[in-house]
């Protein structure tokens, strides 16, 4: 286990830097194009949502459905106990800098879902395969072709450790905690609710996240705004600790503004999964085969994904819960928060972590198999389910434990082979992304920022 | 960070004093440089003589103004060896080029390494491993100013191939040597026996290199934006050259990244692109800079020999001329040796290749950096550092200065041997 620690430290204090890093560069690259695409992409997003059936094209989800699918990916227990985490790791000012790399990892999931649409295909029997995976293997030169396989093979990996263990171990305790089931028990019982679910293939699985997703997204951003509205005195030096605790760290953070930054980047790659690109699997797969709208539409997760970890970090800043330092498990932090704003209200955020976390299972199983269907094929796809489902039973007492650093650092292979083929295409993206944007002017006329987009945007240097 | 401010604290001068001083010098410099091209070497030997025979004393300059040259230079000479490499003229053996940088580099350095440490060993005057390995990774990297000065004598007798390969070699060795020299120092600094620790340098290396060439990539946007949508004539490129170079620097060490690799990365990316604003091409913004680069690189010079301790030199003469030898006659060969499998061109062009590596500035800056970091070094007692440091100045001034001598003043010599 120490290896693994020792491992996990060495690729993380890499990697940390260099997702930034990377999506600065694209933000720069694309003109900050995400920013002004955000009206579009939720113009897109709310005619896709009131007409599901338009525009036809290939794709099992029209992208409406495939965004809260990713969302119901997105949102997970990132969003409550990572953020708890984050915060008593790099003090209130995590906050500020959450926002600043979750809106320059928007260019990011952009990208990668942009590129995804570019080079998805379309298999045997008409479904959709998208993802970096095949942005690898189609896009990149022959030479690199074994990434996409060590890409889709660690997702699949990652998606055990990081979406399926984690998420049951953090389901499980909660229920032992308030309902006294034992795990093994929540295990069983989570385990069979997913199987009815991913026994219907991507269409269910789909059915399901419209159900759900908006309904826990917006109960619980609501909920919290209440709280935190509620306690309206507290919120505002809340809200200074965060600005001020950006640049100026507290003692906590022993090693000044770099533990702040790197937990916050953390937060962001597993919260909003950004660099991961398992948004781009399941977005970048549905109708219609259009770049620039799916991009659009999946870089909104981001904010979605970011407001709810605001929400839960002011309260956990504003109740003083955080300043306990990392000795207390995360849970705890935020269940002090919780009954700080409201006596006896812990039950929302735990709610709010079953609701979470079975999406995130539900999500995460579409993307995993995804992977495995470009590794193996048809074949093995129920004996992966089967396997999915098992694993939710077996790692149910388990959670949280070293399991959790050899996600992260299987996560790790994840995101270096995306973020190596996002540069190595970014000359093609940003070419793309010059002549895309003044044409999307034209075609849909209210889009006032995509005409301001400069002609002779500059471009990536082809070495 | 010009030699004036100082110079006021050693020699008590008034300002003009100062400035007609400077002045002299640097006329001095382009005598220097024109007699060593009568001579037929390279014009930057003369001015490193020139240096070594004003010895004007010592704390003329304070150390950290040093440091702070040295790093300035360092970076602009790495800035300016990424806009060097161009890509388009090597086209067809970018691959060899690039082996021949980063392979050769650590081939020649471990064997010059083993051969300084046996040298000083048979001389009966035994230096740590560490530091022998040190010096010869200084000594890796190739001057692409001089070797071109040399070789435009006998441009017409030099195949273009074997040109354009030599200046992009010279260009990418520069990085290379210096990744090299960090590992080493980094792997040294900590005694390297400790596992956690050792995966500490490593991960400071591999970060360094990582975000250096990102930070690079990212600063090579901002340059191509004001390059695009600021710049109204030719004449204000120079100071988009030399903010560039200085910001990649500052921003890629602030960041956690190395600051070379971050210029040169820059320069590289800078140079093979294409520019919407019609005013500019990668050639112009070569140009532009290639004044600055020769102030820059003459104040090196100059001021590497005004720093060198004449002293020093007759100790290291005999292992200087020892090692030279080494570097020349084995060494760099079997450096290029080693790649020749891979190589596009006959032996006589790899025998070409072979002489052609001269060094230049970037050793003696970098021989400044080991000199530095001496004490750090683990199994160095501090009695011994006075007589170590005159010993790596010494040692690398004696084999810059033969190597270029000797390889200059025969180049044309081989060129004509090969020919036939």
């Amino acid at each position: 286990m120490e290896l693994v620690a020792a491992l996990h430290a060495f690729v993380w204090g890499l990697l940390a830097d260099w997702v930034c890093f990377v999506a600065v560069f694209l933000c720069l690259g694309l003109n900050f194009g995400p920013w002004r695409l955000i009206p579009y992409g939720l113009r897109q997003l709310w005619r896709s949502l009131r007409h599901p059936g338009t525009p036809a094209g290939d794709g099992e989800l029209d992208s409406g459905t495939a965004f809260l699918v990713t969302l119901g990916g997105t949102v997970g227990i990132g969003n409550i106990s990572g953020v708890a985490l984050a915060v008593s790791i790099g003090g209130p000012g995590v906050l500020a800098w959450l926002w600043a790399v979750s809106l320059v990892s928007m260019a990011l999931k952009f990208a990668e879902t942009a590129l995804a649409v570019r080079f998805r295909s379309t298999l045997a029997d008409g479904s959709v395969l998208a993802g970096p995976m095949l942005t690898i293997r189609r896009g990149l030169h022959r030479r690199w072709r074994a990434l996409a396989g060590v890409f889709a093979a660690m997702t699949v990996l990652s998606a055990f450790g990081s979406s399926n263990g984690l998420q049951i171990g953090q389901l499980a305790a909660v229920m032992a905690q308030d309902l006294g089931s034992p795990p093994l028990l929540t295990g069983l019982v989570a385990a069979l609710a997913t199987a009815a679910v991913i026994s219907g293939g991507l269409r269910r699985v789909g059915w399901v996240a419209t159900l759900l997703v908006p309904l826990m997204v917006l109960g619980y951003g609501l909920t919290m705004t209440a709280l935190l509205l509620a306690h309206g005195p507290d919120l505002r030096p809340a809200l200074e600790q965060v600005l001020a605790g950006a640049l100026a760290p507290r003692a906590i953070a022993a090693g000044g503004v770099a533990v702040t930054i790197s937990a916050a980047v953390r937060l962001a790659v597993f919260s909003n999964e950004a660099g991961t690109g398992s948004a781009a699997i399941v977005q970048a797969a549905a109708r219609p085969a259009d770049p620039l709208r799916q991009g659009s539409i999946a870089m909104l997760g981001n904010l979605v994904d970011t407001a709810l970890c605001s929400a839960t970090g002011l309260l956990l800043i504003a109740s003083g819960a955080s300043g306990a330092g990392t000795a207390i498990a995360p849970l705890a932090l935020v269940d002090a928060a919780m009954d700080w704003a409201r006596p006896g209200s812990q039950w929302i955020s735990h709610l709010a972590i079953v609701l979470f976390s079975f999406t995130t299972i539900l999500s995460a199983a579409v993307v995993a198999e995804r992977c495995l269907l470009f590794l193996a094929g048809a074949r093995w796809r129920l004996a992966f389910r089967c396997c999915w489902c098992a694993a939710l039973v077996l790692l149910a007492p388990f959670g949280g434990s070293g399991l959790w650093l050899t996600a992260e650092l299987l996560e790790a292979l994840v995101v270096l082979p995306n973020l190596l083929s996002l540069l190595l295409l970014s000359p093609l993206l940003f070419q793309w992304f010059a002549d895309a944007v003044p044409r999307m002017g034209r075609t849909s006329a209210a889009t006032a920022p995509a005409r301001s987009a400069p002609h002779s945007s500059p471009r990536h240097p082809s070495p | 960070m010009t030699p004036s401010e100082p110079l006021a604290s050693g020699v008590q001068l008034p300002l003009a004093g100062v400035l007609a001083v400077i002045a002299v010098i640097y006329l001095a410099t382009l005598v220097a440089s024109r007699l060593a091209l009568q001579l037929r070497v390279p014009a930057i030997l003369g001015i490193l003589v020139l240096g070594v025979a004003l010895q004007p004393g010592t704390g003329l300059l304070s150390v950290t103004a040093v440091d702070a040259l040295n790093t300035v230079t360092l970076s602009m000479l790495l800035f300016v060896a990424g806009l060097n490499s161009d890509t388009q003229h090597i086209r067809g053996f970018l691959g060899y080029g690039v082996l021949l940088a980063v392979g050769g580099v650590a081939v020649s350095s471990l064997v010059l390494g083993g051969l300084i440490w046996a040298v000083f060993q048979g001389l009966g005057n035994p230096i740590p491993h560490t530091l022998a390995l040190l010096v010869a990774a200084c000594l890796g990297s190739t001057d692409a100013g001089a070797t071109l000065s040399v070789l435009r004598g006998v441009q017409e007798r030099i195949p273009v191939r074997v040109r354009s390969l030599v200046e992009f070699e010279s260009s990418v060795n520069d990085p290379a040597a210096i990744l090299f020299l960090f590992l080493i120092l980094g792997l040294s600094g900590q005694g390297g026996s400790e596992g956690a620790a050792l995966l500490d340098q490593l991960q400071g290396f591999i970060k360094s290199v990582g975000s250096g060439i990102l930070v690079g990539l990212i600063l090579t946007y901002l340059a191509q934006f004001v390059l695009n949508q600021l710049i109204t004539s030719k004449d204000q490129i120079l100071v988009v050259g030399i903010a560039i170079a200085l910001a990649s620097y500052g921003f890629a060490s602030l960041l956690g990244g190395s600051g070379f690799i971050a210029a040169y990365v820059t320069g590289l990316f800078l140079a093979n692109n294409i520019y919407d604003n019609k005013l500019i091409t990668p050639e112009l913004l070569e140009h532009s800079l290639e004044p600055f680069n020769t102030t820059m690189q003459i104040t090196v010079f100059l001021l590497f020999g005004v720093l060198i301790d004449a002293r020093s030199i007759p100790g290291a003469v005999l292992p200087g001329v020892l090692v030279a030898l080494a570097l020349m006659l084995v060494a760099r060969p079997l450096s290029v040796l080693a790649c020749q499998p891979w190589s596009p061109f006959d032996w006589r062009g790899g025998a070409l290749i072979a002489w052609c590596g001269l060094r230049g500035a970037v050793p003696i800056a970098l021989g400044y950096s080991v000199t530095q970091a001496l004490p750090s070094l683990p199994g160095i007692a501090p009695t011994d550092l006075p007589r170590l440091e005159d010993l790596v100045e010494g040692l690398i001034f004696v084999v810059v200065f033969l190597n270029l001598s000797l390889q200059g003043l025969s180049l044309p010599w081989l060129c004509q041997r090969l020919e036939r």
